[in-house]
């Protein structure tokens, strides 16, 4: 009971620091928090692989990918720190969203819609061994449908940086910078031509 | 006192709540793919506790592939936002009035 309750307030009030940050390294810091604090709730419900799975995963490399994103749009935009938005005029379909949602639960918890009681499970349940038997047997569907979403996933990141009308350039690079310059010095290029071509005719 | 699952079931409930909070309040797209994140993981919560509290591994089967799309989706989400930085040079979701139709 202690142990849910300091973790869960740990979770909620990281979960709040997520989406209160001002920067947004702070809200992955935060989001680190709330991932592990997730993760020893899993543990707490007997479900160790899956606590690893998501410390390895989610705290570590999908986090890494977050702070690699931020570092690349922030050098592309000067370091200049983002400005707090002003409460938006969603705020009042925001609460009432939140109270919907976690209302619903709360009073089908009231009216004891779900199983109270936490059932002797056997030896060895949410281990590697029990994880992977049920994984590769009863549940070989959905892992390969996983392997598809992840495929689809891969495809689309390359297609979404590859770029369109520039074929075969290294990704990440600033072009966009560079672009109207090499216009520019085009349009110089033909305009002196022109003018070059006039003063033939003219001398003609 | 013991805990129950609707104790569980409750701080996922409040968990997906902030998420969408977050998705719907913030600006930055960053910040609003972590609000997503929140959301992924309030019902991670949910499906594990319920694994627990019905003697049940499918639960946390399906909270293995819930981890994995949302790998794949945090790729997708970050290319977009870094496609969207690079090319109009803006971090305000609300600006972006170019996408309707």
């Amino acid at each position: 009971m202690i142990a849910f309750l300091v973790v869960g307030a740990a979770a909620l009030a990281a979960a709040i620091g997520v989406i209160t940050a001002r920067s947004a390294v702070h809200s992955v810091l935060w989001l680190i928090v709330h991932l592990c604090s997730l993760a020893v709730l899993y543990m707490t419900l007997r479900a160790q692989f899956l606590g690893l799975v998501q410390i390895l995963i989610y705290a570590g490399a999908v986090m890494v990918l977050f702070l690699f994103v931020i570092g690349l749009l922030s050098a592309q935009q000067g370091g200049a720190p983002v400005p707090r938005a002003q409460l938006p005029r969603q705020v009042g379909f925001a609460i009432f969203a939140a109270v919907v949602v976690a209302g619903a639960v709360i009073l089908a918890a009231l009216f004891g819609a779900f199983q109270a009681a936490a059932p002797s499970l056997p030896a060895g349940f949410g281990g590697v061994t029990a994880f992977g038997t049920v994984l590769f047997s009863t549940y070989l569907l959905p892992f390969e449908a996983t392997a598809m979403a992840l495929l689809t996933a891969i495809v689309a990141v390359v297609a979404l940086g590859a770029g369109h009308d520039e074929p075969a350039r290294p990704a990440g690079l600033p072009v966009r910078e560079a672009e109207p310059e090499a216009h520019a010095s085009i349009d110089v290029s033909h305009a002196e031509h022109r003018s070059e071509l006039a003063a033939r005719g003219g001398q003609r | 006192m013991v805990v129950g699952l609707p104790f569980y079931l409750g701080l996922s409930a409040l968990l997906f709540a902030v998420g969408v909070l977050g998705v719907l309040l913030r600006r930055d797209p960053l910040v609003l793919v972590m609000g997503i994140e929140l959301a992924w993981n309030a019902g991670n919560l949910a499906l594990v506790a319920s694994a627990r509290y019905y003697g049940h591994m499918g639960g946390q089967v399906f909270a293995f592939v819930v981890i994995t799309l949302a790998a794949a989706d945090v790729a997708v989400g970050l290319a977009l936002a870094v496609l969207l930085g690079r090319s109009r040079g803006t971090v305000d979701v609300d600006r972006l009035r170019w996408l309707r139709g």
